[in-house]
C-alpha cells in the first residue's frame, strides 16, 4: 500500500490509459462474450429490440449452420495459402535483399519491397476487381491475344474464386513480415556465415543450416501475424464477392459482420465472435507449442 | 512540485477526456425554439438529391421553427448503417425505409406506428392525410403483422423494363417488339442478337442487390404458379403475405421440390444462354454501361434508371452516345408456347408496388422532435412539393394531384402487381433472400443441381417457417395468425 502511495503519480499516469481500455477494449470483449448468450437486436437501451438469454442455444445453431461450416472451409483455404504465401515469399525476398552485396542497394530495396504499405488496401482490391472483370478486364484482354475463345471469370466461379483472392496479394513480399525476416538475417552472427563460407558451405545450405533454424523464432511470429490477420480479415472478401459465388468465399468474420449488421442477430454474430477468438487462440498455441519444440 | 502538478492536471486532463467520451449521447433536440431534423435517405442520384434539397429550401422558407438536415447514405450498406443507428441510439429523426424493414424495426421498437399522424388533418393539403395518396399502393405499404397500421408511408411507386437498343435492333432487322411481346418472342430476338455476335441481355449476377434474377423468377412465377398464389392468398387481399407463406409451407402447399416449382428456375438456366460471359461477377453498373456501350442489346432495370440513363446519352461523361436509342417494354409474358404452366388470364405481371417509403423513428419522439418530423413529412408529400421530385428526378408519384412526367409514361404499371416473391423474399428474411439468391448463382454456374438446390431451398423455408411459428406462435389452431 506503501509503495502504491510512494508510486502514485506513475499510477495515475497509466490511468487514462487502463480506462481506455477496460472501456473500449476490455468491456466491448466482455459484451460479446455474455451475449452470445443471448438473443439480441443490438440496443443498449432496454425498451427497444430483443434482448433475450437463451444460453448456448447459439453455439448449437452455429454448429448446425451449414454456411458457417462452409466458411470454415474456405478460412482454411485463406489460412493455408496465406502461411505459403505471406511466409515463405516474404523470407525468399528477405534473403536476396540481404544477400545483396551492396548496403545502398539493400536500402533501396528494403524501402522499394515496403512502401506499398501505405497504398490504402481498398485501392488495391478496387484495382484487382478491375483486372479480374469478366468483361473488360486484363485477365480476359491478355488471354485472348493468346487464343480468343478462352475466357475465364474468376470471381463468378466458385472453383476459381478464392484462389482469384489468394492473387489479389501478390507478389506478397511488402510488409511488416519482410522487415522481420530482414532483421532477423540481420541478427545473425556474422561469425557464422563466414565459418560456413570458409567451411566451403553453398548459398543454398546456409540458408537451410542455418538461417532457418535461426530465424524459426520470427518464423512464429509471422506464421501467427498470417493466421491472426486471416481470420479477422473480410474487407477483400466482401469488397469484391461479398462471399460469393454461393458461399464460396464466405469467411467467418464475414459472416459474423452480416449477422451482425445485415441481420441484425447481434447475439448470434457475438457467438461466432467468441468462436473465432477461440479458434485464433488455439491456433496461437498449436503453432507456439510446435515450433518451440523445433527451436528447443 | 511544479511537475506534480502539471503531471496531475494532465491526468485530470485525459480522465475527463476519456469519460466524458463515454457519457451518453444524448443530443439536443432543438435550438432555442428551432427543431433540428435529421432527414436521412439512400437515392443517391444527383437529380433526387437536387429536389430534395429544393423541397427543404421550401420548407425553410414557409416556416422558422423547424430546420431540416439532409443527408446520404448509400444504397449498397444502407440497412447496415440503418441498424448500426438504431442499435446505438442515433437514428435520425424521419429516414427512407422499405415496407419489411419497417415492420421489423416497428417489431423491435425502433420506429413509430404512423397510423395516427395519417388520420388526421394535413395543413398542408387541408384534408386528412392519409387521403392525399391513392389508397391502393398505401394499402400495400401496411403493416404484413398488423393490418390498419402504417409503420412507414411510400410516396412513389416504381417498376422494371426490359431496355432495348431500336438502332441495334434495326440494324440486325429485328421487328421492334411491343408490349404484348412472349418469352417465345423475346428467346428468338435473343437468338438474332446472339448469331449476330452481341449479347442479347446485359443481365447482372454479382449481388442479390443487383436483383434482376429475384425480379426475373418473381415475374416468371406469376405466370406460372398464378393459381397457386390464389389460392394463397386466403385473406384476399391481393398480395400473399408472410402468415400466408407460413400456412403455405405448413399445408405443404408451397413445396419447392415439387416439379412446377422448377419451372421458372428452368427458365433462368436456359436465358442465361444469352447473358454475358462472366454473369455471376457482373454488377449492375456494369451491365448498364454494357449496354450504353451497345456491347448489349437490352438491360433488364427499373424506372429509377431512366433518369441515370438519360444524363449518361446526354453526355455528362466522356463517352459520347449521340446515335443511341432505346426503347422500354415490359418483361415477356409467359405463355403456353413456353410452358404448359403458363396461366394466359394473367395479361401483365408487374414488379414495384410502394416505394420511397419514409418513417419516422421512435428516437425522433424522445428528443420531443416528432410533430415536426410529422409537419415536415406532411410537407414533403404536399402535391406542391413533391411534383418537384416528379419533374426533377422522374419518380412516379402515388400522391393525388400529381401527374407524371411523360418520359415515364412507358414505366406506368400496366397490370397487377405480382402477388407473391417466393424465391426470395417470401418471409421478409434478408438472410433467406440471401441464401436463396447465393444458391440460385451456383444452380446456375453449374456447381449446384436443379434438385439439390430446391432441396436446400425448401430446407432452408421450413427451418425459417419453424422460427416465425415459434416466436409468433403461429399455428393451424389460429389459422396462422391470418385475420379473414
Amino acid at each position: 500500500m506503501r509503495s502504491l502511495w510512494k508510486n502514485k503519480f506513475v499510477y495515475l499516469a497509466i490511468a487514462p490509459t487502463l480506462i481506455g481500455l477496460l472501456v473500449f477494449n476490455f468491456y466491448p470483449f466482455a459484451i460479446t462474450i455474455t451475449k452470445s448468450l443471448y438473443v439480441w437486436s443490438g440496443s443498449f437501451n432496454s425498451d427497444y429490440g430483443i434482448n433475450q438469454f437463451v444460453g448456448l442455444d447459439n453455439y448449437v445453431r452455429l454448429f448446425k449452420d451449414e454456411v458457417f461450416l462452409t466458411s470454415w472451409g474456405n478460412l482454411l483455404f485463406f489460412i493455408i495459402t496465406g502461411i505459403l504465401a505471406n511466409v515463405l515469399f516474404p523470407f525468399i525476398n528477405a534473403e536476396f535483399i540481404y544477400n545483396l552485396k551492396s548496403s545502398k542497394m539493400q536500402y533501396v530495396y528494403r524501402v522499394l519491397f515496403v512502401v506499398p504499405i501505405v497504398i490504402p488496401v481498398m485501392v488495391v482490391f478496387l484495382l484487382w476487381k478491375f483486372i479480374y472483370d469478366p468483361q473488360y478486364g486484363v485477365v480476359n484482354r491478355i488471354a485472348s491475344w493468346f487464343n480468343p475463345d478462352y475466357f475465364v471469370t474468376v470471381l463468378g466461379d466458385p472453383e476459381l474464386v478464392k484462389w482469384g483472392i489468394r492473387f489479389m496479394g501478390f507478389p506478397w513480399v511488402g510488409g511488416i513480415v519482410l522487415l522481420i525476416f530482414i532483421a532477423g538475417l540481420s541478427s545473425i552472427d556474422r561469425s557464422l556465415i563466414d565459418a560456413s563460407i570458409i567451411d566451403g558451405a553453398s548459398r543454398w545450405k546456409r540458408i537451410l543450416k542455418i538461417d532457418i533454424p535461426l530465424l524459426f523464432t520470427h518464423f512464429k511470429l509471422a506464421v501467427v501475424l498470417t493466421i491472426i490477420g486471416e481470420m479477422q480479415d473480410f474487407v477483400k472478401v466482401f469488397v469484391i464477392t461479398d462471399g460469393g459465388p454461393g458461399y464460396s468465399s464466405m469467411v467467418p468474420a464475414l459472416y459474423m459482420y452480416k449477422q451482425a449488421f445485415e441481420q441484425n442477430e447481434y447475439g448470434y454474430a457475438s457467438a461466432i465472435g467468441v468462436t473465432i477468438l477461440i479458434v485464433i487462440l488455439l491456433l496461437t498455441v498449436i503453432n507456439n507449442h510446435l515450433l518451440k519444440s523445433r527451436t528447443e | 512540485m511544479k511537475t506534480k502538478k502539471m503531471a496531475l492536471a494532465l491526468v485530470a486532463c485525459l480522465l475527463v477526456g476519456v469519460l466524458s467520451a463515454c457519457s451518453s449521447n444524448k443530443s439536443e433536440s432543438s435550438n432555442g425554439d428551432v427543431v433540428n431534423l435529421e432527414f436521412v435517405h439512400w437515392t443517391n442520384s444527383i437529380p433526387h438529391q437536387q429536389a430534395f434539397d429544393h423541397i427543404i429550401e421550401n420548407y425553410h422558407k414557409a416556416q422558422d421553427k423547424v430546420r431540416v438536415k439532409i443527408s446520404v447514405q448509400g444504397a449498397d450498406n444502407y440497412r447496415t448503417w440503418m441498424l448500426t443507428q438504431f442499435a446505438g441510439n442515433i437514428a435520425p429523426d424521419i429516414y427512407q425505409t422499405s415496407n419489411s424493414w419497417a415492420d421489423i424495426d416497428f417489431q423491435n421498437g425502433y420506429t413509430l406506428d404512423l397510423t395516427p399522424y395519417l388520420n388526421e388533418k394535413s395543413p398542408y393539403t387541408n384534408a386528412v392525410w392519409k387521403d392525399s395518396f391513392h389508397e391502393g399502393y398505401l394499402n400495400l405499404a401496411q403493416d404484413a403483422n398488423h393490418r390498419g397500421q402504417w409503420n412507414a408511408i411510400p410516396t412513389s411507386t416504381v417498376s422494371v423494363r426490359m431496355y432495348y437498343n431500336k438502332k441495334m435492333f434495326k440494324e440486325m432487322g429485328i421487328p421492334e417488339p411491343d408490349e404484348n411481346w412472349t418469352w417465345a418472342d423475346f428467346t428468338r430476338i435473343s437468338e438474332t442478337i446472339k448469331a449476330n455476335g452481341k449479347i442479347p441481355v446485359a443481365l447482372p449476377n454479382a449481388s442479390k442487390s443487383d436483383y434482376n434474377y429475384g425480379w426475373a423468377i418473381d415475374l416468371m412465377s406469376a405466370y406460372l404458379l398464378s393459381g397457386l398464389y390464389d389460392e394463397l392468398d386466403v385473406d384476399q387481399s391481393g398480395q400473399v403475405e408472410m402468415n400466408e407463406v407460413v400456412r403455405g409451407i405448413d399445408t405443404g402447399a408451397i413445396d419447392f421440390t415439387k416439379p412446377e416449382f422448377k419451372e421458372s428456375i428452368q427458365l433462368m438456366k436456359d436465358w442465361s444462354q444469352y447473358w454475358p460471359r462472366g454473369y455471376n461477377s457482373l454488377s449492375s453498373s456494369d451491365a448498364h454501361d454494357m449496354f450504353l456501350r451497345g456491347d448489349a442489346a437490352m438491360f433488364f432495370n427499373g424506372s429509377w434508371t431512366l433518369k441515370g440513363t438519360e444524363l449518361m446519352l446526354s453526355g455528362g461523361g466522356e463517352i459520347k452516345y449521340e446515335d443511341f436509342d432505346y426503347g422500354v417494354l415490359p418483361f415477356p409474358r409467359i405463355t403456353k408456347e413456353t410452358s404448359q404452366l403458363a396461366d394466359d388470364r394473367v395479361q401483365f405481371a408487374e414488379l414495384g408496388g410502394p416505394d420511397l417509403m419514409f418513417a419516422i423513428s421512435a428516437n425522433a419522439k424522445n428528443k420531443g422532435k416528432l410533430d415536426a418530423a410529422v409537419d415536415f413529412f406532411q410537407f414533403l408529400t404536399s402535391p406542391e412539393q413533391f411534383k418537384i421530385l416528379t419533374d426533377e428526378a422522374y419518380n412516379i408519384a402515388i400522391i393525388k394531384d400529381i401527374e407524371v412526367n411523360p418520359i415515364v409514361q412507358e414505366f406506368l404499371p400496366k397490370g397487377d402487381l405480382v402477388k407473391a416473391r417466393l424465391y426470395g423474399n417470401g418471409l421478409n428474411d434478408p438472410s433467406l433472400e440471401d441464401f436463396a439468391f447465393k444458391m440460385g448463382q451456383l444452380y446456375l454456374s453449374g456447381d449446384l443441381s436443379l434438385d439439390d438446390y430446391m432441396d436446400k431451398l425448401q430446407r432452408e423455408y421450413v427451418k425459417k417457417v419453424d422460427q416465425i411459428k415459434q416466436t409468433k406462435d403461429l399455428s393451424e389452431a389460429n389459422n396462422w395468425g391470418i385475420e379473414k
